[in-house]
Protein backbone atom coordinates (compact mmCIF):
# COMPACT_ATOMS: atom_id res chain seq x y z
CA UNK A 1 0.00 0.00 0.00
CA UNK A 2 1.73 3.37 -1.10
CA UNK A 3 1.33 6.37 1.28
CA UNK A 4 -1.90 7.88 -0.15
CA UNK A 5 -3.28 5.03 0.69
CA UNK A 6 -2.05 4.69 3.90
CA UNK A 7 -3.25 7.94 4.81
CA UNK A 8 -6.67 7.66 3.28
CA UNK A 9 -6.99 4.67 4.82
CA UNK A 10 -6.09 5.70 8.74
CA UNK A 11 -8.02 9.17 8.22
CA UNK A 12 -11.36 7.35 7.44
CA UNK A 13 -10.77 5.19 10.57
CA UNK A 14 -10.36 7.86 12.55
CA UNK A 15 -13.10 9.94 11.43
CA UNK A 16 -15.23 7.57 9.28
CA UNK A 17 -15.76 7.53 5.55
CA UNK A 18 -16.44 10.73 4.83
CA UNK A 19 -15.04 12.76 7.18
CA UNK A 20 -11.51 10.76 6.64
CA UNK A 21 -11.19 11.17 3.52
CA UNK A 22 -10.86 15.03 4.27
CA UNK A 23 -8.58 14.48 6.80
CA UNK A 24 -6.35 11.90 4.08
CA UNK A 25 -6.64 14.16 1.64
CA UNK A 26 -4.95 17.18 4.23
CA UNK A 27 -1.93 15.53 5.29
CA UNK A 28 0.75 16.24 3.89
CA UNK A 29 3.00 12.70 2.05
CA UNK A 30 5.22 11.57 4.55
CA UNK A 31 8.73 12.31 3.12
CA UNK A 32 9.96 9.77 0.64
CA UNK A 33 12.90 8.28 2.98
CA UNK A 34 10.54 7.71 5.65
CA UNK A 35 9.30 4.91 6.57
CA UNK A 36 7.31 4.78 9.83
CA UNK A 37 3.69 4.48 10.18
CA UNK A 38 2.54 5.41 13.71
CA UNK A 39 -0.40 3.86 15.01
CA UNK A 40 -2.74 4.64 18.03
CA UNK A 41 -5.61 3.34 20.28
CA UNK A 42 -7.69 5.72 21.80
CA UNK A 43 -10.64 4.27 24.63
CA UNK A 44 -13.54 6.36 26.59
CA UNK A 45 -13.76 4.05 30.03
CA UNK A 46 -17.16 5.48 30.74
CA UNK A 47 -18.92 3.97 27.79
CA UNK A 48 -16.37 1.59 25.84
CA UNK A 49 -15.73 3.04 22.84
CA UNK A 50 -12.37 2.73 21.04
CA UNK A 51 -10.99 4.87 18.53
CA UNK A 52 -8.37 3.12 16.10
CA UNK A 53 -5.93 4.85 14.03
CA UNK A 54 -2.64 3.26 12.02
CA UNK A 55 -0.40 4.43 9.09
CA UNK A 56 -0.07 8.00 9.95
CA UNK A 57 3.18 9.77 9.22
CA UNK A 58 3.54 10.77 12.87
CA UNK A 59 2.61 10.19 16.81
CA UNK A 60 0.68 12.98 17.29
CA UNK A 61 -1.61 12.72 13.49
CA UNK A 62 -2.27 8.47 14.92
CA UNK A 63 -2.99 9.61 18.30
CA UNK A 64 -5.33 13.00 17.01
CA UNK A 65 -7.19 10.13 14.46
CA UNK A 66 -8.17 7.58 16.92
CA UNK A 67 -9.40 10.30 19.54
CA UNK A 68 -11.10 11.94 16.74
CA UNK A 69 -12.70 7.87 16.05
CA UNK A 70 -13.60 7.64 19.69
CA UNK A 71 -15.36 10.61 19.59
CA UNK A 72 -16.88 10.73 23.07
CA UNK A 73 -15.35 13.73 25.82
CA UNK A 74 -13.08 11.33 27.94
CA UNK A 75 -11.71 9.50 25.07
CA UNK A 76 -7.64 9.32 25.46
CA UNK A 77 -4.98 7.71 23.80
CA UNK A 78 -4.12 4.77 25.61
CA UNK A 79 -0.71 3.80 23.46
CA UNK A 80 0.95 4.67 20.34
CA UNK A 81 3.29 2.70 18.70
CA UNK A 82 5.33 3.04 15.22
CA UNK A 83 5.76 -0.04 12.78
CA UNK A 84 3.88 -2.79 14.92
CA UNK A 85 0.66 -3.03 16.95
CA UNK A 86 -1.26 -1.94 19.80
CA UNK A 87 -3.99 -3.81 22.27
CA UNK A 88 -5.70 -2.90 24.94
CA UNK A 89 -6.90 -5.31 27.52
CA UNK A 90 -9.90 -5.46 29.92
CA UNK A 91 -10.09 -7.15 33.70
CA UNK A 92 -12.10 -6.74 36.29
CA UNK A 93 -9.49 -4.45 37.92
CA UNK A 94 -7.68 -3.06 35.57
CA UNK A 95 -7.77 -1.81 31.92
CA UNK A 96 -4.12 -2.46 30.02
CA UNK A 97 -2.29 -1.49 27.55
CA UNK A 98 0.99 -3.06 25.36
CA UNK A 99 2.69 -1.87 22.34
CA UNK A 100 4.68 -4.31 20.02
CA UNK A 101 6.33 -4.90 16.76
CA UNK A 102 3.77 -7.75 16.21
CA UNK A 103 -0.14 -8.67 17.55
CA UNK A 104 0.65 -11.72 19.58
CA UNK A 105 3.22 -9.98 21.59
CA UNK A 106 0.91 -6.53 22.34
CA UNK A 107 -1.76 -8.66 23.43
CA UNK A 108 0.15 -10.32 25.78
CA UNK A 109 1.85 -7.18 27.57
CA UNK A 110 -1.41 -5.95 27.40
CA UNK A 111 -2.91 -8.92 29.30
CA UNK A 112 0.60 -8.96 31.68
CA UNK A 113 -0.67 -5.34 32.49
CA UNK A 114 -4.57 -5.83 32.89
CA UNK A 115 -3.52 -8.55 35.16
CA UNK A 116 -5.57 -11.13 33.04
CA UNK A 117 -8.75 -10.80 31.46
CA UNK A 118 -9.63 -10.64 27.69
CA UNK A 119 -8.54 -8.90 24.61
CA UNK A 120 -10.41 -5.74 24.17
CA UNK A 121 -9.25 -3.87 21.16
CA UNK A 122 -6.35 -3.44 18.60
CA UNK A 123 -4.64 -2.47 15.75
CA UNK A 124 -1.58 -2.89 13.65
CA UNK A 125 0.47 -0.55 10.88
CA UNK A 126 1.01 -1.93 7.86
CA UNK A 127 3.13 -5.13 7.55
CA UNK A 128 3.00 -5.92 10.98
CA UNK A 129 0.71 -8.60 12.31
CA UNK B 1 -34.57 -10.98 23.28
CA UNK B 2 -31.89 -13.91 22.82
CA UNK B 3 -28.56 -12.96 21.93
CA UNK B 4 -29.48 -15.64 19.09
CA UNK B 5 -32.46 -13.87 17.86
CA UNK B 6 -30.69 -10.77 17.95
CA UNK B 7 -27.75 -11.83 15.60
CA UNK B 8 -30.32 -12.74 13.08
CA UNK B 9 -32.17 -9.95 13.50
CA UNK B 10 -29.31 -7.63 13.12
CA UNK B 11 -28.10 -9.09 10.10
CA UNK B 12 -31.55 -8.98 8.68
CA UNK B 13 -31.52 -5.46 9.58
CA UNK B 14 -28.88 -3.87 8.10
CA UNK B 15 -29.64 -5.84 4.57
CA UNK B 16 -33.29 -4.15 4.46
CA UNK B 17 -31.75 -0.37 5.41
CA UNK B 18 -29.02 -0.90 3.29
CA UNK B 19 -31.75 -1.53 0.47
CA UNK B 20 -33.53 1.55 1.34
CA UNK B 21 -30.75 3.60 1.25
CA UNK B 22 -29.62 3.04 -2.03
CA UNK B 23 -33.03 4.66 -3.69
CA UNK B 24 -35.25 5.99 -1.26
CA UNK B 25 -34.21 10.23 -1.26
CA UNK B 26 -35.80 13.16 -2.80
CA UNK B 27 -34.87 16.73 -2.01
CA UNK B 28 -37.26 18.75 -0.14
CA UNK B 29 -37.28 23.00 -0.42
CA UNK B 30 -34.09 23.48 1.12
CA UNK B 31 -32.36 21.39 -0.81
CA UNK B 32 -31.73 18.76 1.92
CA UNK B 33 -32.61 14.97 1.24
CA UNK B 34 -35.24 13.76 2.86
CA UNK B 35 -36.50 10.25 3.15
CA UNK B 36 -38.92 9.41 -0.05
CA UNK B 37 -42.39 7.76 1.38
CA UNK B 38 -42.09 3.78 1.54
CA UNK B 39 -44.09 1.88 -0.50
CA UNK B 40 -46.38 -0.01 1.37
CA UNK B 41 -46.24 -3.75 0.20
CA UNK B 42 -42.27 -3.12 0.67
CA UNK B 43 -42.80 -2.13 4.34
CA UNK B 44 -45.30 -5.06 4.93
CA UNK B 45 -42.83 -7.10 3.55
CA UNK B 46 -39.54 -5.79 5.45
CA UNK B 47 -41.80 -6.23 8.70
CA UNK B 48 -42.14 -9.85 7.78
CA UNK B 49 -38.87 -10.65 7.37
CA UNK B 50 -37.80 -8.81 10.40
CA UNK B 51 -40.08 -11.04 12.40
CA UNK B 52 -39.08 -13.88 10.45
CA UNK B 53 -35.33 -12.93 11.49
CA UNK B 54 -36.16 -12.30 15.29
CA UNK B 55 -37.49 -15.68 14.83
CA UNK B 56 -34.83 -17.35 13.91
CA UNK B 57 -33.07 -20.43 15.62
CA UNK B 58 -30.17 -19.99 13.60
CA UNK B 59 -28.46 -19.15 10.39
CA UNK B 60 -25.80 -19.86 8.33
CA UNK B 61 -23.64 -16.07 7.74
CA UNK B 62 -21.66 -14.59 5.88
CA UNK B 63 -20.31 -10.62 6.43
CA UNK B 64 -17.86 -9.46 3.19
CA UNK B 65 -16.73 -5.64 3.39
CA UNK B 66 -15.90 -4.59 0.12
CA UNK B 67 -13.93 -0.76 0.14
CA UNK B 68 -12.01 0.41 3.73
CA UNK B 69 -14.04 0.04 7.07
CA UNK B 70 -12.04 1.30 9.91
CA UNK B 71 -13.83 0.30 12.59
CA UNK B 72 -13.76 -3.37 11.12
CA UNK B 73 -10.92 -5.54 11.50
CA UNK B 74 -12.25 -7.95 9.83
CA UNK B 75 -12.79 -7.98 5.69
CA UNK B 76 -15.09 -11.43 5.81
CA UNK B 77 -16.54 -13.31 8.39
CA UNK B 78 -18.18 -17.10 7.82
CA UNK B 79 -20.29 -18.43 10.69
CA UNK B 80 -22.96 -20.71 11.71
CA UNK B 81 -25.12 -18.75 14.85
CA UNK B 82 -27.45 -19.74 17.40
CA UNK B 83 -29.85 -17.15 18.54
CA UNK B 84 -31.06 -19.48 22.10
CA UNK B 85 -28.40 -19.20 23.79
CA UNK B 86 -26.81 -16.93 21.68
CA UNK B 87 -23.79 -18.99 20.22
CA UNK B 88 -21.86 -19.79 17.06
CA UNK B 89 -18.37 -20.44 15.40
CA UNK B 90 -16.78 -19.92 12.11
CA UNK B 91 -13.58 -17.78 10.82
CA UNK B 92 -13.10 -14.13 10.34
CA UNK B 93 -10.48 -12.89 7.56
CA UNK B 94 -9.02 -10.11 9.36
CA UNK B 95 -6.93 -6.75 7.51
CA UNK B 96 -3.62 -7.16 9.08
CA UNK B 97 -1.33 -4.71 8.49
CA UNK B 98 -2.29 -4.55 4.60
CA UNK B 99 -2.14 -8.27 4.73
CA UNK B 100 -4.88 -10.63 5.40
CA UNK B 101 -4.74 -13.47 8.15
CA UNK B 102 -7.55 -16.29 8.93
CA UNK B 103 -8.82 -16.26 12.13
CA UNK B 104 -11.10 -18.99 13.19
CA UNK B 105 -13.43 -18.09 16.14
CA UNK B 106 -15.92 -19.43 18.82
CA UNK B 107 -18.45 -17.07 20.05
CA UNK B 108 -20.29 -18.66 22.89
CA UNK B 109 -21.21 -17.38 27.03
CA UNK B 110 -21.16 -13.70 26.05
CA UNK B 111 -17.35 -14.65 24.90
CA UNK B 112 -15.15 -14.79 21.45
CA UNK B 113 -12.28 -16.76 21.25
CA UNK B 114 -10.33 -16.42 18.10
CA UNK B 115 -7.00 -18.33 16.92
CA UNK B 116 -5.22 -15.37 14.95
CA UNK B 117 -3.01 -16.79 12.54
CA UNK B 118 -2.90 -20.14 13.78
CA UNK B 119 -0.23 -18.52 17.20
CA UNK B 120 -2.70 -19.61 19.75
CA UNK B 121 -6.91 -19.30 20.89
CA UNK B 122 -6.99 -15.72 23.30
CA UNK B 123 -10.32 -14.63 24.59
CA UNK B 124 -11.35 -10.83 22.91
CA UNK B 125 -14.27 -10.63 25.36
CA UNK B 126 -17.49 -9.69 22.91
CA UNK B 127 -15.49 -10.06 20.17
CA UNK B 128 -15.59 -6.53 19.01
CA UNK B 129 -11.61 -6.45 17.85
CA UNK B 130 -12.57 -9.72 15.54
CA UNK B 131 -16.24 -9.87 14.71
CA UNK B 132 -18.91 -9.52 16.92
CA UNK B 133 -21.31 -12.24 15.23
CA UNK B 134 -23.72 -11.94 17.95
CA UNK B 135 -24.71 -8.63 16.79
CA UNK B 136 -26.00 -9.95 13.29
CA UNK B 137 -29.40 -11.57 14.53
CA UNK B 138 -29.41 -9.27 17.35
CA UNK B 139 -33.29 -7.14 17.25
CA UNK B 140 -32.09 -3.82 18.74
CA UNK B 141 -28.30 -4.02 16.45
CA UNK B 142 -28.41 -6.43 13.74
CA UNK B 143 -30.31 -7.09 10.96
CA UNK B 144 -33.59 -6.88 12.04
CA UNK B 145 -33.04 -3.22 13.45
CA UNK B 146 -31.80 -2.36 9.92
CA UNK B 147 -35.13 -3.77 8.33
CA UNK B 148 -37.29 -1.95 10.56
CA UNK B 149 -35.71 1.47 10.22
CA UNK B 150 -35.33 1.35 6.54
CA UNK B 151 -36.97 4.67 5.53
CA UNK B 152 -38.29 5.23 1.67
CA UNK B 153 -38.69 1.29 0.92
CA UNK B 154 -39.18 0.63 -2.46
CA UNK B 155 -39.79 -3.04 -4.00
CA UNK B 156 -37.04 -3.15 -7.27
CA UNK B 157 -38.13 -6.67 -8.03
CA UNK B 158 -36.74 -10.02 -7.88
CA UNK B 159 -33.58 -11.87 -8.11
CA UNK B 160 -31.97 -15.13 -6.69
CA UNK B 161 -29.63 -15.18 -4.08
CA UNK B 162 -27.59 -18.41 -4.49
CA UNK B 163 -30.13 -19.90 -6.13
CA UNK B 164 -33.40 -18.48 -3.94
CA UNK B 165 -35.73 -16.32 -4.77
CA UNK B 166 -36.06 -12.93 -3.38
CA UNK B 167 -37.40 -9.76 -3.63
CA UNK B 168 -34.93 -6.80 -3.79
CA UNK B 169 -35.72 -3.38 -1.38
CA UNK B 170 -34.22 -0.88 -1.41
CA UNK B 171 -34.03 2.37 0.96
CA UNK B 172 -31.79 3.99 3.36
CA UNK B 173 -30.75 3.58 7.07
CA UNK B 174 -29.79 5.85 9.84
CA UNK B 175 -26.15 5.12 9.72
CA UNK B 176 -26.45 4.29 13.50
CA UNK B 177 -28.11 1.68 13.02
CA UNK B 178 -25.15 -0.23 11.07
CA UNK B 179 -22.74 0.37 13.89
CA UNK B 180 -23.65 -2.81 15.22
CA UNK B 181 -23.04 -4.88 11.97
CA UNK B 182 -19.78 -3.28 11.42
CA UNK B 183 -18.20 -3.03 14.91
CA UNK B 184 -17.97 0.73 14.74
CA UNK B 185 -17.87 1.76 18.76
CA UNK B 186 -16.85 5.56 17.98
CA UNK B 187 -19.19 8.24 18.41
CA UNK B 188 -19.22 9.22 15.04
CA UNK B 189 -20.80 5.94 14.16
CA UNK B 190 -23.06 5.14 16.86
CA UNK B 191 -24.79 8.29 16.91
CA UNK B 192 -24.82 8.84 12.88
CA UNK B 193 -28.04 10.07 11.76
CA UNK B 194 -26.93 9.99 8.31
CA UNK B 195 -29.12 8.14 5.80
CA UNK B 196 -27.16 5.01 4.17
CA UNK B 197 -27.97 3.17 1.21
CA UNK B 198 -29.84 0.30 1.75
CA UNK B 199 -30.96 -3.22 -0.04
CA UNK B 200 -32.44 -6.07 1.36
CA UNK B 201 -33.16 -9.19 -0.51
CA UNK B 202 -36.36 -11.01 1.35
CA UNK B 203 -37.68 -14.85 0.22
CA UNK B 204 -40.83 -15.82 -1.18
CA UNK B 205 -40.84 -17.31 3.20
CA UNK B 206 -40.48 -13.97 4.34
CA UNK B 207 -36.60 -14.87 5.56
CA UNK B 208 -33.99 -12.09 4.95
CA UNK B 209 -30.94 -13.58 2.26
CA UNK B 210 -29.06 -10.94 1.82
CA UNK B 211 -28.50 -6.59 3.19
CA UNK B 212 -26.26 -4.94 1.91
CA UNK B 213 -25.50 -1.28 3.26
CA UNK B 214 -23.15 1.22 2.21
CA UNK B 215 -21.82 2.67 5.61
CA UNK B 216 -18.61 4.62 3.06
CA UNK B 217 -18.13 6.14 -0.16
CA UNK B 218 -17.00 3.27 -2.04
CA UNK B 219 -17.53 0.86 0.90
CA UNK B 220 -19.80 -1.95 1.12
CA UNK B 221 -20.92 -4.35 3.73
CA UNK B 222 -22.95 -7.59 2.39
CA UNK B 223 -24.50 -9.91 4.73
CA UNK B 224 -26.29 -13.25 3.88
CA UNK B 225 -28.36 -15.39 5.86
CA UNK B 226 -28.70 -19.01 4.86
CA UNK B 227 -29.66 -22.34 6.40
CA UNK B 228 -32.65 -20.26 8.20
CA UNK B 229 -33.22 -22.04 11.46
CA UNK B 230 -30.60 -24.25 11.30
CA UNK B 231 -28.78 -24.89 14.82
CA UNK B 232 -25.12 -26.14 15.80
CA UNK B 233 -23.31 -27.55 18.68
CA UNK B 234 -20.24 -24.88 20.02
CA UNK B 235 -18.07 -25.77 22.42
CA UNK B 236 -15.15 -23.62 24.04
CA UNK B 237 -12.06 -24.37 22.71
CA UNK B 238 -10.00 -26.56 24.69
CA UNK B 239 -6.59 -24.71 25.03
CA UNK B 240 -7.11 -20.72 25.85
CA UNK B 241 -4.31 -18.61 26.39
CA UNK B 242 -3.82 -15.94 28.31
CA UNK B 243 -0.23 -15.08 27.22
CA UNK B 244 1.31 -12.89 29.73
CA UNK B 245 5.07 -11.87 28.25
CA UNK B 246 6.49 -8.69 30.08
CA UNK B 247 7.90 -5.86 27.81
CA UNK B 248 11.45 -5.38 28.10
CA UNK B 249 11.24 -1.69 27.89
CA UNK B 250 9.62 1.48 29.56
CA UNK B 251 6.47 2.66 28.41
CA UNK B 252 6.58 6.52 27.77
CA UNK B 253 5.50 8.70 31.13
CA UNK B 254 2.23 10.12 29.71
CA UNK B 255 1.18 6.32 28.62
CA UNK B 256 0.94 3.61 31.72
CA UNK B 257 0.53 0.21 30.67
CA UNK B 258 -2.43 0.04 33.16
CA UNK B 259 -5.29 2.11 34.85
CA UNK B 260 -7.47 1.39 37.19
CA UNK B 261 -11.10 -0.27 35.97
CA UNK B 262 -14.43 1.26 37.21
CA UNK B 263 -16.10 -1.16 39.55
Amino acid sequence: MNITRRLITAGLAAVGAGAALTVGASVDPAPAHAYDYYGALALSPSTGATGRAWDYPSESQAANAAQGACGYTDCRVVTTFVNGCGAIASSPSYWGYGRAPDLWTAQSYALSAAGGGYIYDWVCTSGHS
Amino acid sequence: MHRPNRLVAAVVALGAAAALSLTACSSDDSGEKAPASSDPAASELLTKAADSTEALKGAHITVTVNGDLPGMNATSVVADVNTDPVSGSGEATLNMGGTEAKAPFVYLDDRLYANVQDKGWIDYGDGRSIYDASKVLDPEAGVPAILRSLEGAQEAGKEDVDGVSATKVTGTVPASKVAGLTGATGKSATEATEALDTTVWVTDDNQVAKVEVAPAAETTVTVTLSDWNKTVEVSKPDDVETPKATPTTSAPADQPTREKAPN
